[in-house]
C-alpha cells in the first residue's frame, strides 16, 4: 500500500497527467493519459530516488511505467532482488 | 530582428582546437558572454536559441561567444592519448581564456542544461563576472540516465551499455566524458551552502516552472547573491523527439534583460585575434604526395565560409596541399545544423579531406548559422529555397563547373540534393533515408506543387491510420515477439509485392533511375519505410548492396531514421568512405562538364 502511494505521489508531481492521479485506477494507461516520454523519464528517475532504487536497462521500457500495476511490480521486484550496479 | 553575422574563431589547445563563432556589437563592447551550450540531443535543438541570444546581446551592447566542446560541433576531437578529468569544464575556461584575450574588462557565462554545469565549476577557476544556469542539471548522472532512457523508451536501437562507451542518441559519450559528467552534482553540500563568490557574486538561476524536482536545486541556491526565476519554454526547447524545437523566447529575454541590468554600462574597444582559419594533422588511409611528412598523415584546413547571394554559412574542409575531384558538399539536415545527424558530417569532411578531396558543409536558408532567404527567422523545412540553397551552393565552390560535386543529404537534406543532383548533372550524390513524402509548403495554401519538384510524393492532407481488430492487439500484447516477427515477414510480403507493381509507376524510385543512368553516381541509403517508396515508384525491390552501373543501393532493416545510434553511423560511414573513394578517388578519371550534360 505505501508504495502505491508513493508512486501516487511521484506520479502527481512528475507525470504531468491530464487527469487527477486519485482518479487513476492500478490498469489504467499513463501514456494514454497524457504522460510523455519526456515526463516518464521524469517520473523513473524520481521513483528511483523516492525507493533508492536503480531500474536496470532491461526495465527501460515504455511498459514498464505504462500503469501503476506495472510501475509497482517492477518497484516490488528491486526492492526485493537489489541491483548490481 | 536579423541576426547578426560572428567573427569564426578557433582556440584552444592547438591539437585539438575549439571552434567558436564570436558576434560583435556594433559599438565599444560593454563585457563578453561566453555561451556553453547542452550536450547531445540537447545540443542539437538549442542551436538556434543560441544563435538568437547572440544576436540579442550584441544589440544590448555584448560580444557573445557561442562556443563548441571538443569532441562535439565544430571542434576538433580531444586527443585520445590523454586522460582528462574535466575536459569539457576545461573548454569552459578556454572560452572564457579566450575572450579575456580580446581585452573585455567584464565577463559572464550562460550555460544551459549540462552547460550550466560545466559553468558551474568554474568555481576552480577565476570567477567571472556574472552567471547564468539555464535549466540545469541536478547531476550530471541523472541527465546520462535520463538520456538513455529516452532513447529506450522510444524504441531507439542503441547498443548495449558497456564498460567502453554510452550510447545516447547522436551522441556517443567515451569513459572519461561519462566519468565526468557522472561527478556532476549540484545538490552536493547542505541547502543554501554555496558561498558567495564561488561562482560569482551575480549569479541567476532559471529553473522549469512545471518541474517540482527543483525545489533541491532552489534549497541548494537560496542565498542572497542568486536570483532565482522561473522560465517557461523549456519543454517545447528541449522536450522533442519527431518535434521541432521552439526557440524560448521569453528565456532569451530574461537572459538578455539580467545580464543587461547586472553588467556594467561603460565600453571599451575588442580586439579579436585572427583565428578564422585552422591547419592540423590527420591521419590518412594511404601515404600520398601531399601528406605530411612521415607519411599517412594529411595536412587539412578548415574556415568557415559564406557562400551565395544568401550568404549561407558553411565550413570548408580540404588539404593544405590542394585537392583533386569533386568538391564534396553537405547539407544540413532539419533538427541538426551543417554538423550533420551525431556529428557524421564534420567526420566525414575531415576523413575525405584527410584523403585529398575537399569539402564544405552547409546551413540550408533559416537553419544554424544562415540567414533566411525573405529576412525570416525560420523556414519551412520542405521550402523549395533549400533546393536552390544547395544549387547556389554548388556554384560558390565549384563556379567553373557546378556539377562537379558530390552531394551529401538526409531525410529532408537527403530529398534536397536529390532534386539538386538531377537539375546540375552533378557527378554523385549519397542519399540517406531521403525523406521523399511530405506535404509541400507551396500546396499549403491549394497552390500546384512547384515544378522544380521532381522526386515529391505530395501528401495532400494526413490519413489517419486504420484501427486494428481487437484480435490482433491481444495477440501483440500477449506475444510480443512473434508479433514483431510476424510483423516484419508482412512487411517483407506487402513490400515486395507492391514493389512488383510500383516498378512500372513513375515517382521517386523512377527519377532516381533516370539520375543513375544519366550518370549521376548515386548511393541511396535506406530503412525500410523510406526504401519502400523508392520501391513502390519506379525502382522495384532490391535487396541490400544492389549495384548497377552508376547507382548502389543499401537497403538496411534495422537503420534509424535519424541515425541516432552510433552502430549505426558508423555504418554508414564506412558504406559511404568506401563509395566515394572507390568511385572518385584520384586515380578515378572525372567525366567532363559537357560530357555529362550530354548524357543528361
Amino acid at each position: 500500500m505505501q508504495i502505491t502511494e508513493e508512486i501516487r505521489r511521484v506520479l502527481r508531481e512528475h507525470a504531468r497527467l491530464v487527469i487527477d492521479v486519485d482518479d487513476l485506477s492500478d490498469d489504467d494507461d499513463l501514456f494514454r493519459l497524457g504522460m510523455t516520454s519526456h515526463a516518464s523519464v521524469s517520473v523513473m528517475l524520481a521513483l528511483e530516488d523516492a525507493f533508492g532504487v536503480e531500474f536496470p536497462e532491461q526495465m527501460l521500457r515504455r511498459r514498464t511505467f505504462e500503469s501503476i500495476g506495472s510501475i509497482r511490480q517492477a518497484i516490488s521486484e528491486l526492492l526485493v532482488t537489489p541491483s548490481d550496479g | 530582428m536579423s541576426l547578426s553575422r560572428p567573427v569564426t574563431v578557433w582556440f584552444g589547445p592547438e591539437e585539438s582546437s575549439l571552434f567558436g563563432a564570436l558576434h560583435m556589437p556594433a559599438v565599444p563592447t560593454r563585457g563578453a558572454v561566453v555561451l556553453c551550450p547542452p550536450l547531445g540531443r540537447e545540443y542539437a535543438y538549442s542551436h538556434s536559441t543560441f544563435v538568437q541570444l547572440a544576436s540579442q546581446l550584441t544589440q544590448l551592447g555584448f560580444a557573445a561567444l557561442r562556443f563548441d566542446y571538443r569532441s562535439t560541433g565544430d571542434s576538433f576531437d580531444r586527443t585520445a592519448d590523454r586522460s582528462e578529468a574535466r575536459g569539457f569544464a576545461d573548454d569552459v575556461k578556454h572560452a572564457v581564456d579566450f575572450v579575456r584575450t580580446t581585452g573585455v574588462a567584464q565577463v559572464a557565462v550562460v550555460g544551459m542544461r549540462l552547460g550550466a554545469n560545466f559553468a558551474s565549476v568554474q568555481r576552480d577557476t577565476d570567477p567571472v563576472d556574472a552567471v547564468v544556469l539555464w535549466d540545469p542539471c541536478p547531476t550530471g548522472r541523472s541527465f546520462l540516465r535520463g538520456q538513455r532512457a529516452l532513447a529506450l523508451f522510444a524504441g531507439v536501437r542503441v547498443a548495449d551499455e558497456d564498460a567502453a562507451t554510452l550510447d545516447l542518441p547522436g551522441f556517443k559519450v567515451s569513459p572519461e566524458m561519462a566519468r565526468e559528467i557522472s561527478g556532476l552534482d549540484l545538490l552536493a553540500g547542505e541547502p543554501g551552502s554555496v558561498e558567495a563568490g564561488t561562482y560569482s557574486n551575480k549569479v541567476l538561476l532559471l529553473t522549469r516552472s512545471e518541474r517540482v524536482a527543483d525545489h533541491k536545486l532552489v534549497d541548494r541556491f537560496d542565498l542572497p547573491h542568486v536570483v532565482r526565476r522561473e522560465v517557461k519554454g523549456q519543454p517545447e526547447l528541449l522536450d522533442v523527439h519527431d518535434d521541432w524545437p521552439t526557440v524560448p523566447a521569453e528565456g532569451i529575454a530574461t537572459v538578455a534583460g539580467w545580464l543587461d541590468e547586472v553588467m556594467p554600462r561603460s565600453g571599451s574597444e575588442m580586439a579579436v585575434p585572427n583565428r578564422s582559419e585552422i591547419t592540423v594533422e590527420i591521419p590518412s588511409a594511404e601515404p600520398s604526395p601531399s601528406a605530411a611528412p612521415g607519411g599517412g598523415t594529411m595536412l587539412i584546413r578548415e574556415r568557415a565560409v559564406w557562400l551565395g547571394p544568401a550568404g549561407l554559412f558553411g565550413i570548408e574542409t580540404e588539404p593544405v596541399l590542394g585537392g583533386f575531384g569533386p568538391v564534396c558538399v553537405f547539407v544540413s539536415v532539419a533538427n541538426e545544423h551543417r554538423i550533420g545527424p551525431g556529428r557524421l558530417w564534420v567526420q566525414l569532411s575531415r576523413r575525405l579531406a584527410a584523403e585529398g578531396f575537399r569539402c564544405v558543409r552547409i546551413d540550408v536558408s533559416g537553419f544554424g548559422d544562415s540567414p533566411a532567404r525573405d529576412g525570416r527567422l525560420d523556414q519551412p523545412v520542405h521550402s523549395i529555397s533549400a533546393i536552390e540553397d544547395v544549387l547556389d551552393t554548388t556554384l560558390a565552390v565549384s563556379p567553373d563547373d557546378p556539377g562537379n560535386v558530390v552531394l551529401f543529404g538526409l531525410c529532408s537534406s537527403g530529398y534536397q540534393i536529390l532534386e539538386a543532383a538531377l537539375s546540375l548533372s552533378a557527378r554523385g550524390v549519397c542519399a540517406l533515408n531521403p525523406s521523399v513524402k511530405f506535404p509541400p509548403p507551396e500546396m499549403a495554401s491549394g497552390g500546384p506543387m512547384d515544378d522544380r519538384r521532381r522526386f515529391c510524393l505530395p501528401v495532400i492532407r494526413p490519413r489517419s491510420a486504420p484501427r486494428e481488430p481487437r484480435a490482433v492487439i491481444w495477440l501483440k500484447r500477449r506475444f510480443p515477439t512473434l508479433a514483431t516477427k510476424l510483423g516484419r515477414s508482412e512487411q517483407m510480403l506487402v513490400w515486395r509485392s507492391r514493389s512488383v507493381i510500383g516498378h512500372y509507376r513513375n515517382g521517386p524510385g523512377r527519377r532516381l533511375l533516370d539520375l543513375a543512368q544519366a550518370g549521376t553516381d548515386v548511393l541511396l541509403i535506406c530503412g525500410p519505410a523510406e526504401m519502400q517508396l523508392f520501391s513502390e515508384s519506379g525502382l522495384g525491390f532490391v535487396r541490400r548492396g544492389y549495384r548497377k552501373e552508376h547507382l548502389q543501393v543499401e537497403a538496411i532493416l534495422t537503420l534509424d531514421h535519424g541515425l541516432f545510434p552510433a552502430r549505426d553511423r558508423e555504418q554508414v560511414a564506412d558504406l559511404i568512405l568506401d563509395h566515394v573513394l572507390g568511385e572518385f578517388h584520384r586515380d578515378a578519371e572525372p567525366a567532363g562538364p559537357a560530357e555529362r550534360e550530354a548524357a543528361h
